[in-house]
């Protein structure tokens, strides 16, 4: 806390963004991290966690994972920041197209919204058409047409972002006759995974469905693949769930903590891609390039991603388990792999908050808002462990709520 | 949502007319049940009060031998005397009230009532004092509690009527998540309750009409609410520290936080 007060007389909020406590459970949950390694972390405090959040993503073999660490290094000796982008951007571009079905080019940035934001312009600049399609709640960076927050916003930053919801194709069909030949793109993330809710997978034939329209109207269809990117398939979170878009979005898992964010779109876009400016001081940096070529090596030798989602079944199923057995009612969802549990019959996460908060006093760290994730580093004796120390955190939920 | 200037002026003068009498004027009731001086210069009074705006927003505050209510509606009408004072338009009832130029208002009802207006005046300075105390009147911690819990009353009152009328306010309304928010004080008596139900905001004050809110705001102390009030908290700061506390369904307290943001643009 002493921290945090002085982070306070520095720094607007303390802690801003994502990892501001009071998206949490202020007072109860760590604020500051110290180090890390595997799946676990330890707060400025030395208490040790095991970590359900990932860094919020970005983690997907594991903290300092020997591979990564040792391409960083390798490359940090010849240089990082240089006057031009190195021969890694090329790897790194042709890698991923070949990893990514549709793809036949790719850019880099840091960011998730550099590049949701980007792809929106490349998405206009092709249609020579001004509006965008999003579904309701969803979240695609920090940029003024989608961020969540309210403060510093005009109305015009959002006058030609128009939502849908999620599910609702009636919903969509109705925006798309709305705003017939008006739609330069459609943003979507490949599942539905709002803080303060359930995850909601795509119903059958609901992105096709898009995908289809999409082609039929001359629309853009850009996957935001930031958050779910690499923990559902590596080749993008469209194969996984059977469709195609046009555009596709890739951060956080991509450089395993390091600074690297990519977009990758079809031949037909290409022209407009290279016409929409795109960068940034240290975008064209070599040591994450490295790191994403090594992860992307491991993840695919290692099979990383089916493991992620045993790990993932192996934990819901056993916080199943145990909330039955304590006759508390409970809802998992979202894929294995970015799980997140919420108490049934309760709209106000006070459960949750409880719950994540008697877990985190157990050197457990769950989100009591915000999808959790898995990574590679994540063994079946870091779930027993996670388990066991759960199931005294579900009896204080027990006695705290008298169920 | 683009509003032109002459209609841009008209607006605002109107929202701050609604918040003067509808969250201002109405402390009065907390004012007398805190303030021994508001209740002797009320003391041995039996009639109404009716001030407001001809064509626009009034409040009715019932005397009651020392106590002040606001009476809502037409039809509760305590007490056959009443007295009306009514001003032609918005600008002139909130240059008055800012006590920047006296208009004459037009007077009705029972005009021997006329004769108290000066203790009106004594208990509306009286308001102000609690309402926007000197910094040397909050060193009385007794008194800085009771200004805190006047100043939350007024702020969420303010909320919801900006909610009802202010363009911005009411654009975030509609994806307004629905439930119940309750605002309290640690160690103080007396919660204050806003509702979101169907794209409206209703408040009140004691009981809450759900044992178990949605969301509850706690202030540690009243310092919190002062500084809440005058838009001088780093909110995610105090909740960081401690100072604020926010349990349960948190978007619902945010997206109230947004309207109540929009108080500052009117007060």
């Amino acid at each position: 806390m002493k921290l945090f007060e002085r982070a306070a007389r520095v720094i607007p909020a303390g802690i801003y963004g994502h990892s501001s406590p009071a998206l949490t459970v202020a007072g109860e949950f760590p604020y500051f991290a110290s180090k890390a390694e595997g799946c676990r972390y330890v707060d400025v405090d030395g208490r040790e966690y095991i970590d359900y959040m990932c860094a919020y993503g970005p983690i997907v073999l594991g903290y300092k994972h020997p591979e990564v660490e040792a391409a960083a290094q390798r490359q940090r000796r010849d240089g990082d920041c240089f006057n031009h982008p190195t021969y890694l951007m090329v790897e790194l571009a042709e890698r991923l197209v070949e990893l990514v079905d549709f793809a036949d080019w790719a850019v880099f940035g840091k960011n998730g919204s550099d590049m949701t934001t980007w792809a929106t312009q490349v998405a206009r600049e092709f249609t020579k058409r001004k509006k965008i399609l999003k579904v309701r709640g969803a979240y695609h960076g920090w940029h003024a047409w989608c961020t969540i927050g309210h403060g510093g916003l005009m109305e015009e930053d959002r006058a030609h972002v128009h939502d849908f919801l999620w599910n609702d194709l009636d919903d969509f069909h109705r925006q798309i006759k709305k705003y017939r030949n008006q739609i330069a793109a459609i943003v979507m993330t490949p599942f539905h995974h709002p803080a303060f809710g359930d995850s909601v997978l795509p119903n059958s034939g609901f992105f096709k469905e898009i995908e289809i329209t999409c082609r039929r109207e001359g629309i853009v269809f850009i996957l935001d693949d930031v958050r779910a990117g690499f923990r559902l398939h590596l080749g993008g979170s469209h194969r996984f769930f059977g469709f195609e878009p046009d555009v596709i979005c890739f951060s956080k898992a991509l450089g395993n903590g390091y600074p690297i964010s990519a977009a990758l779109g079809r031949k037909e876009l290409e022209i407009a891609a290279s016409r929409v400016f795109l960068t940034g001081s240290f975008w064209n940096n070599a040591v994450p390039m490295a790191v994403a070529l090594a992860c992307l090596q491991v993840l695919e030798r290692e099979k990383s991603i089916a493991h992620m989602q045993r790990m993932g079944e192996l934990l819901m199923g056993g916080l199943h388990e145990l909330a039955d057995k304590h006759g508390i009612p409970v809802r998992c969802s979202g894929p294995p792999s970015l799980p997140f549990l919420t108490f049934a019959e309760e709209t106000n996460f006070y459960r949750s908050q409880r719950f994540a908060a008697e877990c985190v006093k157990r050197g457990i760290f769950f989100h009591p808002h915000h999808n959790w994730f898995l990574c590679a580093a994540h063994q079946p004796k870091d779930v027993q462990e996670t388990l066991q120390k759960a199931d005294a955190a579900f009896e204080v939920i027990k006695e705290t709520f008298k169920m | 949502m683009q509003v032109k200037s002459g209609v841009k002026n008209r607006l605002h003068a109107k929202i701050r007319a609604h918040l003067y009498l509808r969250a201002i004027l109405t402390g009065m009731e907390d004012l007398a049940s805190y303030s021994q001086e508001a209740r002797d210069l009320t003391r041995g009074w039996h009639f109404a009060l009716k001030i407001g705006v001809i064509g626009g927003p009034s409040t009715t505050l019932v005397f009651d031998d020392g106590m002040i209510r606001r009476s809502v509606g037409p039809k509760k009408r305590p007490f056959g005397m009443k007295l009306n004072v009514r001003y032609a338009t918005y600008n002139q009832f909130n240059r008055f009230f800012e006590g920047k130029i006296f208009f004459p208002p037009l007077f009705t009802g029972n005009l021997l009532h006329l004769f108290k207006l000066k203790k009106i005046g004594k208990l509306a300075a009286l308001l102000t004092h609690y309402l926007k105390p000197e910094a040397a009147a909050l060193e009385d911690r007794a008194f800085l509690r009771r200004h805190a819990q006047m100043t939350l009353h007024a702020l969420i009152r303010s909320t919801v009527i900006v909610s009802g009328l202010d363009p911005i306010a009411q654009a975030a309304l509609d994806h307004f998540p629905e439930g119940l928010a309750v605002f309290g004080i640690e160690g103080q008596e007396g919660v204050v309750w806003v509702r979101s139900l169907k794209g409206q905001l209703l408040e009140g004050f004691g009981q809450t009409p759900s044992a178990l809110p949605d969301v509850r705001v706690i202030f540690s102390k009243p310092e919190i609410v002062c500084a809440l009030a005058s838009q001088k908290l780093d909110t995610q700061a105090a909740i960081g520290k401690g100072l604020l506390r926010i349990e349960g369904f948190a978007p619902l307290a945010d997206s109230i936080g947004l309207v109540m943001e929009r108080v500052g643009e009117y007060l």
